[in-house]
């Protein structure tokens, strides 16, 4: 079997380890024999649709947000719409999951308007708020997690561990579904203690950078759903030894 | 409280913690000071006739601060050595030494960190300002580099004519900073011939053009985003710099021999500084001599620098540990180019990763370190892990090497990790320690007894 990972902007979507995450699903392909690419897309470069499995997009400093935003509602809305109702895999974090909405509402100045895809927008708020930095815990949505576990054979915690920081506050339209509850930290917008997005098979977060080599269950669902929805066959992935991973996991869930 | 009465105070209680060994009174009547006569560095700076040279950057201001100040040598001179670089520590510092300022002659070295850095220009006025470079380091606390790039630039505008602005040409953010400066600025780099073999930027942070927007070209990469950078739309490249690194040779374990020319010759030096990252400290002190001091000091460095020893936890050795203090991504991928450049003799390693206010809260950064960096750095070597989020790192180590059974191992007790680790050196090999900020003060309190001097 084969996948090909899309990772979007890598150069300019890379604030906090990112890469991270390429390198965890890269690996944890590796270690079990499935064969895997990773096609990196600049701005102004087309994407190969037909080709991407599993599309990851990071989050990014302000001057490189604007240019990505520029090109994918630009160039890319049309073969993202499409990707998304195909039921596709993708993770977009923090920026990038921001664009996946309507639009986002500055402090000041006009709205920059999303791909709006997904029915949410993302206001900041200036300085009357406190910008959303620290640990964060959720527990995830249970449509997801029995997902999750039909993919992740040996027995997982119910939580994502991550960190998170962003001054624009994301709230979802009544139709969506988060990712999940947060138990710490504050998520899309420290009001209404949901976290991320999870529509059909794409999911949107503010955890950001490294956030699958502790969270394999997370991990392996994206795998496991990219290659049953490429082979369409049932899919059942080896077990691998995720002992430190669970062992980061705990550790995080323990953080202040 | 007045100006003079605060003075006072702060000496007492400077005295007092000093006397009963409370501390080493770094920070302390700083932080009073600050708190009875919130305008004491300007109002220091208005009473008293003395010079202020700053160091500015992300990695190897305390290296650069102890090469200019062992450089300059002047009778009355006042630094912050133990690294205690925001407002109170350079207060405390001005405090400790008020005698000198009373001198009329003394010289201030100071270096600062980065958030601090926009209200101690602006309170000091220096004569002279050293920004070695800029990467990202910490981003819970100071957001994003750009940001701090605009407030640093936005100080630097407002220094008069006659101050120095001493700025790293490889990179082009910090040459960016120099852009729209009324000050003086003069350049420092390293040689092209410095630079490895071309390879792709991993954790590079200014990519792009700031004025617009276009992605940079680079002819060679010294290291991260520092390098012989251009724009394609022709509008910015690198500047010649005035002094610069031509080479760096190892001459024995400790010791590497660097030359640096100037306009007005080039000096030969040797410290026990590895690493191209010291390379470029090295043009960077040289410099400030070259700028501030007599023509004499550039040409004595060789004497000023004999027998310097590294700053605390900077390659500092202890025993048989050499300590390689690695904060963020570019400081952590070079310190481990230093172990694959000693696989002759594989010592262990041991990585301390802590998630402490002053390490930044969030270790995300360790997977913007360089992963074939990792990998060649850990193999064939025994591999540690300790500190508050050791599986974090054991867990970054593994997914570099792509091999879920490579050996690290894994110990919550700092204490036993360093015994562990020190038990497998073997003659006159050694341990390597890889520690984030606060780790290194805990490792050098278990291994010397002193968390800092």
């Amino acid at each position: 079997m084969q996948l090909t990972i899309g990772f979007l902007y890598p150069n300019l979507l890379n604030l906090y380890g990112d890469y991270g995450n390429v390198e965890c699903l890269v690996r944890r392909c590796q270690w079990r024999g499935i064969e895997v690419s990773v096609q990196e897309i600049s701005p102004g470069e087309d994407l190969p649709w037909q080709e991407i499995d599993l599309l990851l997009a990071g989050g990014g400093p302000d001057l490189a947000q604007k240019l990505v935003a520029e090109d994918l509602v630009t160039k890319k809305t049309a073969g993202l719409k499409n990707y998304l109702e195909a039921e596709k895999v993708g993770l977009f974090i923090c920026g990038s999951y921001q664009l996946l909405g309507h639009y986002y509402r500055p402090w000041q100045g006009p709205d920059l308007p999303g791909v709006g895809i997904l029915d949410l927008y993302t206001q900041h708020f200036g300085l009357t708020r406190k910008r959303c930095v620290g640990n964060v815990v959720v527990r995830l949505n249970p449509q997801l997690l029995t997902e999750i576990k039909s993919f992740y054979s040996a027995s997982c915690l119910e939580t994502l561990v991550g960190f998170e920081n962003h001054g624009g506050r994301t709230y979802l339209g009544k139709d969506l579904l988060p990712l999940g509850k947060i138990t710490k930290g504050s998520g899309n917008n420290g009001e209404d203690y949901l976290e991320g997005v999870h529509f059909r098979n794409f999911l949107g977060t503010y955890l950001h950078g490294p956030l699958l080599p502790k969270n394999p269950h997370l991990a392996d669902w994206l795998i496991g759903k990219a290659l049953f929805l490429k082979y369409s066959q049932s899919v059942s992935l080896l077990p691998l030894n995720d002992d430190l991973a669970w062992a980061a996991h705990r550790q995080a869930l323990a953080l202040k | 409280m007045a100006f003079s009465l605060t003075l006072v105070v702060t000496r007492f209680l400077a005295f007092v913690i000093k006397t009963l060994g409370l501390g080493a009174g770094s920070t302390w009547p700083g932080e009073i000071g600050l708190l009875l006569y919130p305008a004491l560095l300007p109002t220091f700076r208005q009473r008293f006739s003395f010079h202020v040279i700053l160091v500015a950057g992300t990695n190897g201001k305390t290296t650069t601060t102890k090469l200019i100040a062992q450089g300059l040598p002047r009778a009355f001179l006042i630094t912050n050595p133990s690294g205690a670089n925001i407002a109170n520590g350079v207060a405390s510092a001005l405090i400790s030494h008020s005698k000198f300022l009373s001198s009329g002659k003394a010289l201030a070295i100071f270096e600062v960190d980065e958030g601090a850095m926009p209200t101690i220009v602006t309170d000091l006025q220096p004569e002279l300002v050293v920004i070695l470079n800029l990467f990202r380091d910490q981003l819970d606390r100071y957001a994003e580099l750009e940001m701090t790039a605009h407030k640093w630039q936005q100080v630097l505008d407002k220094l008069p004519k006659t101050s120095t602005v001493i700025l790293n040409a490889d990179d082009p953010l910090v040459v960016s900073l120099g852009e729209t400066c009324g000050a003086k600025v003069v350049y420092f780099g390293l040689d092209e011939s410095l630079a490895p073999p071309l390879s792709p930027i991993h954790s590079g942070d200014s990519l792009f053009c700031r004025r617009c927007g276009q992605r940079l070209t680079y002819a060679k990469i010294f290291y991260a985003h520092l390098g012989m950078w251009s724009c394609p739309s022709g509008d910015r490249a690198r500047p010649s710099p005035k002094y610069y690194c031509v080479s760096q040779r190892e001459e024995n374990a400790e010791n590497c021999s660097f030359v640096v020319k100037s306009p007005c010759g080039q000096v030969e030096v040797d410290l026990p500084l590895a690493g191209l990252y010291n390379a470029s400290n090295v043009a960077a002190a040289a410099a400030v001599l070259g700028e501030f001091g007599d023509k004499g000091d550039l040409f004595n460095i060789r004497q000023a620098w004999e027998g310097f020893r590294p700053a605390f936890g900077r390659q500092e050795r202890i025993g048989q540990a050499v300590i390689l203090l690695s904060k963020n991504p570019t400081g952590m991928t070079e310190n481990l180019k230093l172990l694959t450049d000693c696989q002759k003799n594989p010592g262990p390693a041991l990585f301390v990763l802590n998630d402490g206010i002053a390490d930044g809260r969030d270790v995300s950064w360790i997977y913007d370190v360089d992963s074939t960096a990792i990998t060649s750095a850990v193999k064939g070597r025994a591999v540690f892990v300790s500190g508050s989020r050791a599986e974090e790192m054991g867990l970054r180590i593994l997914s570099a090497v792509g091999d879920l059974k490579f050996p690290v191992q894994i110990r919550s007790d700092l204490g036993a990790g360093l015994r562990d680790t020190l038990r497998e050196v073997k003659g006159e090999g050694m341990a390597y320690i890889i520690p984030t900020y606060t780790a290194m003060l805990q490792v050098r309190k278990e291994l010397c007894g002193r968390r800092i001097l």
